[in-house]
């Protein structure tokens, strides 16, 4: 089963024919990520975009997925030596959007738990230990927190949510 | 030191985050600015060459921290159970 959103709406892999130019979330950064960043950095195989589509096939939000690691080199001895290497992949969920217009509708949540839903699927064949949330602002942080994500020790505008936590948010 | 321009740092710090550094460029026998030059700043390189590189670099105790919390994962909370309920299409 797949995530419920209001009739007509759909998710698509961001491509050169959705109009991304009008897409006016209220913060610049994401807007801009959106416009002119998100298409390059899919090309380059290094971020996934997926846009949530109105019916009239407007853009009214999007979330970009990257892969990354983290670095545990300096994990006390008898850590370390159980693992074959310190460089263990995360997936990132870098940027999430929703249009101005379309907010307050509870779509943000819905495109939230397509994001993860995504990332459980990739986790069933590409393995990664944690789900990183990039969080721009208060407001982002905000949001995130209302679903208990933890902080990353150290970055206070990263949160992160465990494989095994979110294996059980899609199975049970 | 060879600069050509220079420019004044300030940080607020904790008393005892302040004499451990200042214990630690004694121990190097130079200045604050040039321990922050010679340690802080090749650190801070680090750190941004590794985010463009999509690595996550944390300090060992950070380290520690979160692999601690790793190995020992929450079970779901309610609103986790409740944003899961509608990642499987349930609600």
């Amino acid at each position: 089963m797949a995530v419920i959103f209001p009739k007509g709406f759909k998710v698509e892999q961001l491509t050169k024919a959705h109009p991304r130019s009008k897409f006016s979330s209220g913060e610049s950064a994401v807007d801009e990520w959106l416009k002119k960043r998100a298409r390059q950095v899919q090309d380059k195989r290094l971020s996934v975009t997926r846009v949530l589509l109105a019916d009239t096939g407007k853009i009214t939000g999007y979330y970009t997925l990257a892969m990354g690691q983290v670095n545990f080199d300096e994990l006390p001895a008898e850590e370390t030596k159980k693992l074959p290497h310190t460089l263990l992949p995360i997936i990132t969920l870098a940027w999430l959007g929703i249009e101005k217009e379309y907010q307050g509708q509870g779509l943000g949540e819905r495109l939230l738990a397509q994001a993860l839903s995504d990332c459980h699927t990739t986790g069933q064949m590409m393995p990664y230990i944690a789900v990183i949330l990039d969080c721009l602002n208060d407001k982002a942080k905000e949001f995130y927190l209302r679903y208990d994500f933890q902080q990353v020790a150290g970055y206070p505008m990263k949160l992160f949510l465990p494989w095994q936590t979110l294996d059980k948010m899609m199975t049970k | 030191m060879t600069t050509t321009t220079s420019t004044t740092l300030q940080a607020r710090l904790d008393p005892a985050s302040k004499k451990v550094i200042k214990q630690a460029a004694e121990q190097r026998h130079i200045g604050i600015s040039d321990y922050v030059r010679l340690v802080l700043v090749p650190l801070a390189k680090k750190e941004v060459a590794s985010a463009e590189h999509q690595v996550l670099q944390l300090s060992a105790p950070e380290q520690e921290e979160f692999w601690n919390a790793l190995q020992a994962p929450s079970r779901p909370t309610k609103a986790q159970r409740r944003l899961g309920k509608i990642m499987q299409g349930k609600q």
